[in-house]
């Protein structure tokens, strides 16, 4: 068997992140402090060297070394008290450690809730109302009022289902007292189509529909009347405008102080009459001239 | 069989818009003889309306059609426009484009007209609308919708559509199970 061969990689099929990149969470407060002094964090051996039996035993879990449990004799020292329980004591401090620890967590959560949102909570906190062992709102769930308020609406619901689930969808059932009328209709509206053989009524629903349908494509048809009656206004609007242009030119030349009825008064008042009524034939077509002279003729007039 | 809701009667205006402009109103308003639009089975129907009168002796499942079909309703409520529509169609058409007896059948197997099949075409179609296409004898062949408006057609090269298929006479014997 001759020629070269390539193993090549097993194939890996890489896929698009589901989810977008989780932010970074805060740091807790051993955390921020074994920054500061540098402090490393060292793996533990899993098991350890039980000085009682002499052996090696995991560090955690069944049969551990150094169980609290597993002392049998513990010795009086000369500070004990008579009627004091040694091994109780023990236990008591492992509660109070624990408790403590749990209250550093919750601390820290709190801490990382406040400076980065509950986004930075572990899911199953996310939605809870408050956290464990603790009032007031910091995940997203609900506080006691709203919760309420679901539970009075699933009852609503719940109580409306039972009453349509008869024979007769709860139509001839009688309304109980504090009952509204709508509250036990079956949801949903029932489609009413026309009388098929009412033809009249339907005609005319039809007429409409297509007259509606006819005037939002107007533009479409041709009107001839009105596109002539349009063309002619446009034509009319623009000759005044010439006009009108072409008389404030020869006043302001003229440097004439009289005023005139439609050229508008004087150079100045001209000169803002022209502006003004330029404006107003752009926007209002046939009957810009007519307001725009009225204007500056008014102008004209408050000049002197 | 029932009358259409506004939503249907809306969709199937439109439609018949595109060929036949502003003529809908006659399609309601016809002076000697009344007709009306009914669903059956999501088919539409244009019937007149005594007989539609008459066709309510009929059972709903023992009902097979009435009238003439001009459409079919889908489940979304869009309409579409089949072959039966080209008689109403064809009497109030806005555009028309007229087919060389050349490529006259394969229009009627379903083909798109093409420029080298085109004999004549209205002024002034502008393009995407609906149109009716005849033969030389001025026989209704179908509708489709134009591709190219009548400005554009003059510089096309042969090959080129100038109007899409959408229903042909052909379809009463290659499609007969589903008219």
């Amino acid at each position: 068997m001759g020629g070269r061969l390539a193993k090549l990689p097993p194939p890996v099929t890489q896929l698009p992140r589901a989810l977008p990149v989780p932010k970074a969470k805060p740091l807790t407060r051993w955390q921020q402090f074994a920054a500061k002094k540098g402090i490393v964090k060292r793996k533990r051996s899993k098991l350890l060297y039980d000085e009682t039996t002499g052996e090696w035993r995991r560090r955690h879990g069944y049969k551990r070394a150094n169980d609290d449990n597993d002392i049998p004799i513990i010795e009086a020292k000369a500070t004990d008290k008579p009627g004091e329980d040694p091994f109780a004591a023990l236990a008591a401090e492992k509660r109070e450690r624990v408790k403590t620890n749990r209250a550093a967590q919750l601390a820290n959560l709190k801490q990382a809730a406040k400076k980065a949102g509950p986004g930075v909570l572990p899911a199953s906190l996310r939605l809870a109302a408050t956290l464990p062992g603790e009032g007031g709102k910091v995940g997203k769930g609900v506080g006691k009022s709203l919760r309420r308020k679901e539970l009075k609406d699933d009852i609503k619901t719940a109580s409306r289902l039972a009453g349509i689930s008869t024979a007769s969808i709860g139509k001839f059932d009688k309304r109980l007292t504090g009952e509204k009328p709508g509250e036990r209709a079956p949801l949903g509206k029932r489609r009413n189509f026309m009388p098929v053989t009412d033809t009249k009524a339907e005609r005319s629903k039809a007429g409409s529909i297509a007259e509606k349908l006819l005037k939002e494509r107007s533009d479409d048809i041709l009107d001839i009347r009105k596109a002539m009656t349009r063309m002619e206004s446009q034509a009319r609007e623009e000759r005044h405008q010439a006009k009108r242009k072409r008389e404030e030119e020869s006043d302001g030349r003229g440097g004439a102080k009289k005023g005139r009825k439609a050229g508008g008064g004087g150079g100045r008042g001209g000169k803002k009459g022209g502006k003004g009524s330029a404006g107003k034939a752009g926007s209002k077509g046939a009957k810009g001239f007519k307001g725009a002279a009225g204007k500056a003729g008014k102008a004209g007039k408050g000049r002197r | 069989m029932r009358p259409l809701t506004e939503e249907e009667t809306k969709a199937v205006f439109e439609k018949l818009y595109k060929f036949i402009g502003k003529n809908i109103k006659n399609l309601i308003d016809r002076p000697n003889e009344p007709y009306c639009f009914r669903l059956h089975k999501n088919r539409v129907y244009y019937v007149k309306e005594k007989l539609m009168k008459k066709a309510t002796n009929v059972a709903r499942d023992k009902l097979v059609a009435l009238g003439t079909s001009i459409g079919k309703l889908t489940h979304t409520g869009k309409f579409r426009l089949t072959v039966g529509a080209l008689d109403v169609i064809s009497q109030y058409a806005k555009f028309k484009i007229w087919v060389k007896p050349s490529s006259e059948m394969q229009f009627l197997y379903g083909n798109n007209v093409l420029k080298s099949g085109l004999a004549r075409i209205t002024e002034n179609t502008p393009t995407y609308t609906g149109v009716v296409i005849y033969n030389m004898a001025d026989i209704p062949l179908g509708f489709g919708v134009t591709a190219k408006s009548t400005n554009e057609c003059r510089s096309l090269d042969p090959n080129a559509v100038v109007a899409f298929h959408q229903a042909d006479c052909g379809e009463f014997l290659r499609a007969e199970d589903e008219l």
